[in-house]
């Protein structure tokens, strides 16, 4: 593991020192940075215990996933014998295969670590703009095709190729890019502020890939008090998918129109997805705190490190310049 | 076999059980009656009915795990964790697990809302536990007014805890007129909704069904730090955890009583959680049953899973579907 020499500093990553003393880590689990910031800043964990949580950013079912982390984690073992990690998966079935493979591992869905202040519902200045919004890369494994049949649809979009964009166009002629109207003169990126505020003005948020990790996307529109319609999916973001104002549907662009248009017309009040979903939340959190103290309690002989989640939120999956995470290894 | 087990079969084709470990039932049905499950594949599900994160529980399950696996080739086991720290430590010791606390399979229907009204409160407290040192009946001893419910005991351990808390209701032998009777289920839950606060006194077990049992007769609950599980639900304006101090205890009763929580409240508020996590237990077994058995969406419903791995059965009740199906 000499990840340091291989990644550049620049590079962003998601992730962030929780505690320095003990030295608790959460991250991602990304290419080259197996462990998290384990990867990032070996050196760093080399003469102390630590304790590094890592989350999944992409399912973590196949067989040749759990082949890999097992390799990478035999590796981060050898390299940093003080270190402990524990994945952070997303799924009880992930827990049960990562389990069998030895993997030591705790559910938590990345997406319950969400920064809840950031996506909020909005006063109701006008009628909502948009029938749906689909917050997701403009890459084939997203499936924007399912959502063909959706009248009056908005995409919000990371920066995609020239094929991925004439690709979509082709497919949604009748779409609008959000990246691209908001201002003339091609892509522009969409702060997460803004982001908020265009969800504030869709009826109905969609998910329809059919793999990917537990889909950041998902939780937003459901902070914001948007009801979903999603497609089944391997990854975690089902685990929310629960309630009145939540459409799982097979596969098929006609089947999405028709849940949106149900969504739609029952005007489910903003603040009661909200709050419906800020329980589960508020549970799922409840519960990662008990494990994170019992397991920093066990591992590094501290009780009770985290009194909140505050250390925790946003962090895991807001992607930040490494400097910026290598900064909390300085906080008091 | 004869003794009583929590457990069903979840599904006969393909093969599914969920069963509690017990001592003699280390690896469930699969444990008890191998000869029903050595020919097809199955899936068994094991729940855990004490904590495993003392020294030997993980080594013990690994063990028993790994000679199950050798002696029936054709089945799968996942151990059913009450805590993620539970999942940790099996997970290392690759023992295939995953998160589904026990309490989620309490039933609903029979723990119920029947009193509502704060005033037709009877009791500061109730403790339904077994008279045992380990349920540290002591840190009740500053409740002024507190009903146990509890199975058969020890005279030694009753002459003990009525020292311990003499001014305590004893509502099993109140029942009999002085001598010990078993309380049916509906007087129990009679009896939660009697009192204004439900206790959770020891340090370790499993996830004690009765955590689940109180909430969902709408009785707040107050609860020490524990090991086992039922912490995962202890949440929200109708929970109190304390130390291990028996005046703690009573400020916190004291303290929950005089809310007056409106009952159908703390029900549901416990109700969305278990709803929730029965969700994803359903996601989760589909998705095993899919994987090992090729079976799509088997399970539909949490109503096979209901009640049973909690409810103690006679095991020969709980094969009776292989009985049916043979018929």
């Amino acid at each position: 593991m000499t990840a340091a020499a291989t990644v550049p500093s620049e590079r962003r990553l998601a992730g962030a020192v929780v505690s320095v003393d003990p030295l608790v880590t959460i991250g991602a689990h990304e290419p080259n940075l197996p462990v998290g910031l384990a990867s990032m800043w070996p050196e760093r964990f080399e003469s102390e215990p630590s304790l590094h949580f890592v989350r999944l950013t992409w399912s973590g079912e196949p067989q040749y996933e759990i082949d890999k982390i097992t390799g990478e984690l035999a590796a981060a073992r050898r390299r940093l014998p003080r270190a402990r990690f524990v994945f952070v998966v997303n799924t009880p079935y992930e827990c049960a295969v990562f389990s069998r493979a030895g993997i030591p591992n705790i559910i938590a869905t990345s997406t319950s670590f969400a920064d809840e202040r950031l996506f909020v519902p909005q006063p109701a200045r006008q009628a909502r703009r948009f029938d749906a919004v689909y917050t997701a890369r403009l890459d084939p494994l997203k499936r924007h095709e399912l959502a063909a049949s959706v009248p009056n649809l908005l995409l919000i979009y990371g920066p995609p190729t020239a094929n991925e964009l004439e690709r979509t166009r082709g497919i949604l002629p009748h779409a609008s890019f959000a990246n691209h109207e908001i201002e003339p003169g091609g892509y522009k990126h969409i702060q997460e502020h803004e982001v908020c505020g265009l969800l504030n003005q869709s009826s109905v948020g969609l998910c329809l890939s059919a793999e990917e990790g537990a889909m950041r996307g998902a939780m937003e529109y459901l902070l914001c008090g948007l009801p979903v319609v999603s497609t089944e999916s391997t990854g975690g973001r089902d685990r929310y998918l629960i309630g009145p104002h939540a459409r799982i549907v097979p596969s098929d662009a006609e089947a999405v129109a028709r849940a949106v248009h149900e969504l739609k017309a029952a005007a489910i009040p903003p603040l009661a997805v909200r709050e419906y979903v800020g329980r589960l939340i508020t549970f799922d959190r409840h519960n990662f705190l008990l494990i994170a103290n019992k397991l920093v309690e066990r591992e590094l002989g501290v009780r009770d490190r985290f009194r909140s989640f505050a250390p925790f939120v946003g962090f895991p999956v807001k992607w930040r310049l490494a400097s910026e995470v290598e900064a909390g290894f300085a906080a008091p | 076999m004869n003794r009583r087990a929590g457990g069903c079969i979840a599904s006969l084709d393909p093969l599914v059980t969920l069963t509690k470990r017990e001592p003699h039932l280390p690896m469930g049905l699969a444990a008890a009656r191998p000869d029903l499950f050595a020919d097809k594949p199955a899936l068994h599900l094991v729940g855990l009915t004490w904590s495993c994160e003392s020294s030997n529980g993980v080594a013990d399950i690994a063990a028993d795990y790994a000679e199950a696996t050798r002696t029936l080739p054709r089945s799968r086991f996942a151990i059913l964790t009450n805590t993620s720290t539970e999942s940790a430590l099996l997970s290392r010791a690759g023992v295939p697990n995953m998160l589904a606390n026990e309490l989620m399979f309490v039933d609903e229907r029979m723990s119920t809302v029947v009193v509502h009204e704060p005033a037709r409160t009877r009791f500061d407290a109730i403790y339904v536990a077994r008279i045992e040192p380990l349920k540290r009946h002591e840190l009740a001893a500053a409740i002024p007014s507190l009903v146990l419910a509890h199975g058969p005991p020890r005279p030694v351990e009753v002459e003990r805890v009525r020292s311990l808390l003499p001014k305590a209701r004893f509502a099993n032998f109140e029942a009999g007129g002085g001598a010990y009777v078993y309380l049916k289920d509906a007087e129990v839950v009679e009896l939660m909704n009697r009192a204004a606060v439900g206790l959770c006194l020891s340090a370790a077990e499993g996830s004690m069904r009765v955590s689940m049992e109180y909430r969902l007769c709408g009785t707040p609950v107050v609860s020490t730090h524990s090991i086992g599980g039922r912490d995962r639900y202890l949440l929200g304006p109708h929970v109190r955890i304390v130390d291990d101090n028996a005046d703690a205890v009573a400020a916190a009763v004291h303290e929950l009583k005089a809310k007056r929580f409106d009952r159908l409240a703390v029900r549901e508020f416990a109700g969305r959680l278990v709803t929730f996590d029965r969700h994803n237990f359903l996601l989760n077994v589909n998705k095993l049953v899919e994987r090992q058995f090729g079976v799509r969406d088997r399970f539909r419903s949490f109503a096979p899973f209901a009640r049973f791995p909690v409810t103690w059965r006679e095991p020969s009740r709980i094969l009776e579907p292989f009985a049916a199906s043979a018929r």
